[in-house]
């Protein structure tokens, strides 16, 4: 064979490996085919991220973990009680979200508030803020090590800003995700509801969410 | 409204040197926050129908011990709040603190506070004359939740 047909013959090899790949990324994954059928904008799927175990406790003092995300859909928010503007405005929506969908009898998720400032928002802390807002929510802290297991899993983050006066170590703000999450009942990351936060679309996403992976796991 | 043609009232009779001029200030409400919390957040509409620029350099309640102006920025995904030495309100503009935006930080609640509760709250500017506004205690802005 002259060197001419050999390179003609490779070039053939590679065009006909790459339109096999391609063919069999387009036929065989039913999850890329399930994924051109939905347009919600924040859901993570074909590959949502399963979470691993971690272990926090509740504003009552009861242990929370992974177990406790399984069998139900959580809302989840990552903030600090001594956050004056964007965590109660995020509270109070996620309250308004649940009782219209408790109201058109709708799928209501378990709402769950996760500190990022431990160190401050201790568990009889929680009590009374989670409580203000809504007695059913849940509020859970821990100690920072337990914290970051759960946080870096679902990259949030947080930084401690230090106030003007050094000597108060009391003294200091956060800056933290400012997402609110979606997990299904099989502990997966289902969903990212970006800020800032609009009722109605987080009710209206929520919903389309969990209609799309029901169908999905029904299917399997 | 009835405020607001009373003072418009005012502009169309005010002698030129417009001494009698000033902002109007609406919507000032405080956000209730839980108990325990200490830390709470004021909002309001500052408008500013006069020929001159105002700027307000701090604000002081007998409720609370010290008084900021913050900014909530979302940048990446991530919520900001950041400290500002002043706000200028242009002639002839408004400027707005709202939850997930600018607001009055009121730090240090010296008693406790419940919906329906008023606060006084005195505002000063650079080059101009203060103003006390009574600020409402409420668990939202009325009619919506943002």
């Amino acid at each position: 064979m002259n060197p001419v047909s050999k390179r003609l013959l490779f070039i053939l090899a590679i065009i006909g490996l790459t339109a096999g790949i391609l063919l069999s990324q387009l036929t065989n994954k039913p999850g890329q085919i399930a994924q051109t059928k939905t347009t919600i904008p924040g859901l993570l799927w074909p590959n949502p991220k399963q979470i691993k175990p971690f272990q926090l406790i509740d504003q009552n003092g009861k242990p929370f973990n992974l177990g406790n995300l399984k069998g139900h859909w959580s809302l989840l928010f990552f903030g600090y009680t001594h956050c004056p503007d964007i965590c109660p405005t995020t509270m109070t929506l996620m309250n308004s979200v649940v009782k219209e969908l408790s109201e058109e009898k709708e799928t209501v998720p378990q709402v769950i508030f996760i500190t990022v400032d431990p160190e401050r928002d201790t568990q009889k802390h929680m009590t009374d803020y989670v409580a203000y807002f809504n007695p059913t929510f849940l509020g859970l802290t821990g100690t920072e090590e337990d914290v970051a297991t759960l946080t870096k899993q679902l990259g949030i983050l947080s930084m401690k800003i230090t106030g003007k006066n050094p000597a108060n170590i009391k003294d200091y703000l956060i800056d933290h995700s400012a997402s609110i999450l979606l997990i299904g009942p099989k502990a997966r990351l289902i969903g990212i509801f970006s800020a800032p936060h609009d009722k109605t679309d987080i009710k209206q996403r929520y919903l389309a969410m969990v209609n799309f992976i029901t169908s999905q796991d029904n299917q399997l | 409204m009835k405020q607001s043609l009373i003072l418009l009232l005012i502009f169309c009779f005010a002698p030129t040197t417009h001494a009698n001029e000033n902002l109007i200030i609406e919507n000032v409400w405080i956000r209730e926050a839980p108990p325990m919390i200490k830390v709470w957040a004021a909002y309001l509409i500052l408008k500013n129908p006069t020929d001159q620029d105002f700027i307000l350099i701090n604000a002081k309640s007998k409720a609370f011990v010290k008084i900021m102006f913050h900014k909530t920025e979302v940048i990446n995904g991530i919520a900001k709040m950041q400290h500002v030495d002043q706000v200028v309100i242009p002639a002839h503009s408004s400027f707005k603190f709202s939850p997930g935006g600018f607001h009055i930080m009121l730090m240090g609640r010296k008693s406790p506070l419940k919906e329906g509760d008023i606060v006084k709250i005195s505002l000063n500017f650079k080059d101009h004359e203060s103003q006390e506004v009574s600020a409402v205690v409420k668990k939202t802005a009325s009619g919506n939740i943002q």
